[in-house]
């Protein structure tokens, strides 16, 4: 352990993050609300915390080592989290609101406890938009460029699982150009979004606003009503778009623009699976609203629900509390599937799902052809067993904790429906649930948001990295 | 004329068994002692003791600019290097590189203009060979003459065949734009040469030729029009093996056997649709548990002569519908008449494009037809003119051929011309001689001979 270079790492990353509190002080300034000096407060809080962590530990430091890549990927999150949490709770919002708020943000994953957002001021409602951006850049940086050469956590399981997408194989021969080339892809998306939004009809701070949170699938909106306060064709299409192209691999997005290889989308089999769940739990929506009765929904709600809840955005254009169950829990298995890995979304990923199904194909066939022997192959490659078995193995500790979480969830009193979808919402950073929490987490206990606030780190770490951290054995000298 | 062959493997040996034969001065080269003593006992050759790649040994192996150096070592790297010094140092006329490697193969230029004259591919040639024979359901033997242009192609006839039971020459009636000529029958195993009277029997075995794309309608004026092959059962992943699978998978349903496990690794990663089965051709349980009954061709392709006859053998008897064989030694033939549907010597083709590519010969094809009963056919190029030989100015008809000899096919300037009695010899004409059997060859081989 390298406590010191820890510690001056997380100083100068926490000063750069007390930067990012100009861009609300200049919307605060410019729209002369009433949140100016909550964020000129914060930010002296969050820098001078920043600036003296620096001094302290300034110095020769020791280099950075594997099990020091979990600490910071780990506390990554959870500084951040708490140092976010800061403005919420200067606001009047309790601690636990605050942070999980806050958590909420920086995972990407839009479950909110604010009812009347509508009413904020606009400098607070565009720092959540901002801490959902950040957040998504920051994993594009970190699972993406860093994690891989740290070799560790969820970068590992990339790295393992996605042959020639972009980890047995890196973009570019060196992480900074990787990462510079990622933030580009990520930056032109926001503001291509953030222009269609606004080409349709939307103010230019709403439009600023919403593509921060539509790229990085997170689905904070600066309505109580999200996308739905618009009822804008045009700006719902420009969304289901966004949102789709922000949970593919930017690794594609990467090879379509900076190596002017478009076709690899085409020839990517999680993207082609991907699609395909996004098309199948699309069509059984509309199967099952057209046998029950008592439902009017739309084909135009089904869409843009079943795009925005798989992908794990969150945002929504009506309320969907008195949809039929099936159609809500359909939705929330979908987002157990997730975005495609490399991408900002979250759930389990397309190309896990694809590999246990492949795996488990093979399996059957092994059935069939006792002296048969088959190899895991994804598209045309191959994908070694142990792989395949690490994937298994994730998938069962995703299920253990959702398990164990629910039964937490539970014991504070929330119903069966709300507490099943509240987790999964959290776990698969997907943002509203079912039920109770289909629109905010303000009716859950304390004691509630703690639990889905770990549940949002555990998923947006892809739990290995966080659980790594529990272990004795991470620990022993 | 001087050849030095080197790699006295299965390749080398045939090379030299053949080449020997025809006039060349044939010396060969191989590190391992007994291989060459065993070749030098029973052929008029030269053996070297060396390694391939070595100034040294080509130079003992008496490489000139009047040599062709035929490198068929297992190993790519060695022939390649070979190759190259036989170029550079000894200026050697002509090379022929044999490539195992098919990503060498499609850039073997890159190794120096010039160094590599001739590159070929024994496996690809085998895989080729029998992809022909899946493609083609009915024909037993298939083989080409002239580059390509013309095929020799072997049919038995059966009940339903629109031809059977009527006059072989209403299949002009049948199909009148269609040249075919059909040189030999075998009824009852005996041949005989047909003429427009012959009336075809069912079970004859009906050898025709004709230009390459007519032959899928002359099969099915013999036989009913054959469903097309579905199931493949392959045994042996070797590299033939492998690249048959590659190469049918996309239209076959393909199984493949293999002993080997990490081969059955390696070739699960690279076979796309495949079944790859882990376990011995000869195992009554594994190929019963894979539905022997219903494959429709049974391919054993080991390197393993034993293990081919026996698994066919086995196949048949639990039922596939047709059996092919890779076989080296022709002679386990014989006893088991009826069990193995088509057979293939692998190193036979090898030396067949190598005698084609070796332009001087005059017989440039040799191929056996039924290796049991001996039958032959001769692709022979008339290199003679008016003045050195007497047979010029003759129709072909007045050409004295041995018994059981008749001339099948001419190809000029590439044109496939049907013998008839207008016709006469020319220059670089390539004549296909059908040999009843193969003792008349030496006789016919002297009609080629400019004296």
């Amino acid at each position: 352990m390298n406590l010191k270079a820890i510690i001056n790492l997380f100083s100068i990353l926490v000063m750069f993050f007390s930067a990012s509190f100009a861009l609300p002080i200049a919307v605060s300034i410019i729209f002369k609300d009433s949140a100016l000096m909550i964020f000129i407060i914060t930010f002296c809080i969050v820098f001078g915390l920043g600036f003296f962590g620096w001094l302290a530990s300034k110095g020769k430091n020791d280099e950075l080592g594997k099990k020091d890549g979990f600490i910071i990927v780990t506390f990554f999150w959870l500084i951040l989290a708490v140092a976010g949490s800061i403005p919420f709770a200067l606001s009047g919002m309790s601690f636990v609101d605050a942070f999980f708020e806050s958590m909420s943000g920086i995972t990407t994953t839009g479950a909110t406890v604010i009812s009347g957002l509508d009413d904020l001021p606009q400098s607070l409602l565009f720092y959540r938009q901002l801490l959902q951006w950040m957040g998504g850049m920051g994993l594009i940086v970190l699972a993406i460029a860093v994690m891989p050469l740290l070799g560790i956590g969820g970068g590992q399981l990339y790295k393992a699982e996605i042959p020639g997408a972009m980890n047995d194989q890196k973009l570019t021969p060196r992480m900074k150009e990787t990462a510079q080339a990622l933030w580009a892809i990520y930056f032109g998306l926001t503001v291509l979004c953030a222009l269609l939004y606004y080409i349709g009809g939307m103010s230019g701070f709403d439009a600023i606003s919403h593509s921060l949170s539509t790229v990085s699938i997170g689905g904070f909106s600066t309505h109580d009503q999200s996308i739905g306060y618009f009822n804008s064709g045009f700006i719902e299409t420009v969304c289901i778009l966004f949102m789709v192209l922000s949970a593919l691999s930017f690794a594609l997005h990467y090879f379509a623009i900076y190596m002017r290889k478009p076709l690899k989308y085409f020839a990517d089999p999680e993207l082609r699976f991907f699609i395909s769940i996004l098309i199948i739990i699309f069509l059984v929506s509309l199967i099952i609203n057209l046998f029950s009765k008592s439902s009017d929904i739309s084909i135009r709600e089904l869409l843009f629900h079943s795009v925005s809840i798989v992908t794990t955005t969150g945002f929504s254009i009506s309320n969907s509390a008195d949809w039929p169950i099936s159609i809500g829990f359909l939705f929330l298995l979908g987002a157990f599937i997730g975005a495609c890995s490399g991408s900002v979304g979250g759930g389990i990923k397309s190309w896990r799902v694809l590999i246990m199904i492949n795996y488990a194909y093979i399996n059957l066939m092994k059935l069939v052809h006792p002296n048969g022997v088959f190899s895991l192959k994804i598209g045309s490659k191959t994908v070694e067993e142990g792989v395949a078995s690490s994937v298994w193995g994730f998938f069962s500790i995703y299920v253990i904790s959702f398990v164990i979480l629910l039964l937490a969830l539970l014991v504070t009193g929330l119903d069966f429906e709300s507490a099943f979808s509240a987790i999964g919402a959290c776990l698969n950073n997907l943002g509203p649930g079912l039920g109770d929490v289909s629109q905010t987490y303000g009716t859950v206990t304390p004691f509630g948001k703690s639990i889905l606030a770990f549940a949002m780190i555990l998923g947006r770490l892809e739990i290995f990295t966080l659980l790594v951290l529990f272990t004795p054995i991470f620990w022993d000298k | 004329m001087k050849i030095v062959i080197l790699g006295a493997g299965k390749v080398g040996g045939s090379l030299a068994r053949n080449l020997s034969n025809s006039d060349y001065q044939v010396s060969i080269v191989d590190e391992d002692k007994s291989k060459l003593s065993a070749l030098e006992e029973r052929l008029d050759i030269m053996t070297v003791e060396g390694h391939a790649a070595k100034p040294n040994s080509i130079m003992r192996a008496g490489a000139d600019e009047d040599t062709i150096v035929i490198a068929v070592t297992s190993n790519d790297e060695v022939n390649i290097i070979a190759c190259q010094i036989a170029k550079k140092m000894f200026n050697v006329k002509k090379t022929i590189c044999r490539f195992k490697d098919t990503s060498y193969l499609e850039h073997y230029e890159v190794f120096g203009e010039g160094i590599i004259d001739i590159p070929i591919c024994p496996e690809n040639e085998v895989t080729s060979h029998l992809k022909e024979l899946i493609n083609n359901p009915g024909a037993d033997q298939i083989e080409h003459f002239a580059g390509d242009k013309v095929k020799l192609v072997s049919v038995k006839a059966k009940k339903k065949g629109k031809l059977v039971g009527r006059e072989l020459k209403s299949i002009k009636d049948d199909m009148p734009d269609v040249d075919a000529y059909i040189p030999s029958i075998y009824r009852k195993g005996r041949p005989f040469i047909p003429d427009g009277d012959t009336i075809i029997k069912e079970n004859d075995e009906v050898y025709f030729i004709s230009s390459s794309d007519n032959i899928g309608s002359i099969i099915d004026e013999f036989r009913d029009h054959e469903d097309a092959y579905s199931r493949i059962m392959i045994v042996g992943g070797g590299r033939v093996g492998y690249s048959l699978a590659r190469d049918l998978e996309k239209t076959y349903k393909v199984k493949l056997i293999e002993s080997n496990i990490d081969k059955c690794k390696f070739l699960s990663k690279e076979l796309e649709k495949t079944i790859v089965l882990n376990g011995s051709a000869t195992d009554e349980e594994l190929l019963k548990s894979e539905n022997i009954s219903n494959i429709d061709m049974f391919c054993a392709l080991t390197d393993d002569d034993e293990t081919n006859v026996m698994s066919s053998l086995l196949a048949k008897k639990m039922g596939a519908k047709k059996t092919m064989i890779v076989l080296n030694n022709p002679s386990y033939l014989g006893l088991v008449p009826g069990f193995i549907d088509i057979y293939i010597a692998p190193y036979r083709l090898t030396v067949s494009s190598v005698l084609q590519d070796l332009r001087e010969s005059d017989v440039a094809q040799d191929v056996m037809l039924k290796m049991e009963a001996g039958a032959e056919a001769i692709e022979g190029i008339v290199h003679a003119n008016e003045y050195t030989s007497k047979l010029f100015d003759k129709s072909i008809k007045d050409i004295p051929l041995p018994g059981g000899a008749c001339i099948a096919a001419i190809v000029r300037h590439g044109e496939v011309i049907m013998p008839s009695s207008a016709v006469e010899l020319c220059l670089n004409d390539h004549l296909i001689i059908f040999l009843a059997d193969k003792k008349a060859v030496s006789e016919v081989e002297k009609l080629f001979k400019s004296n």
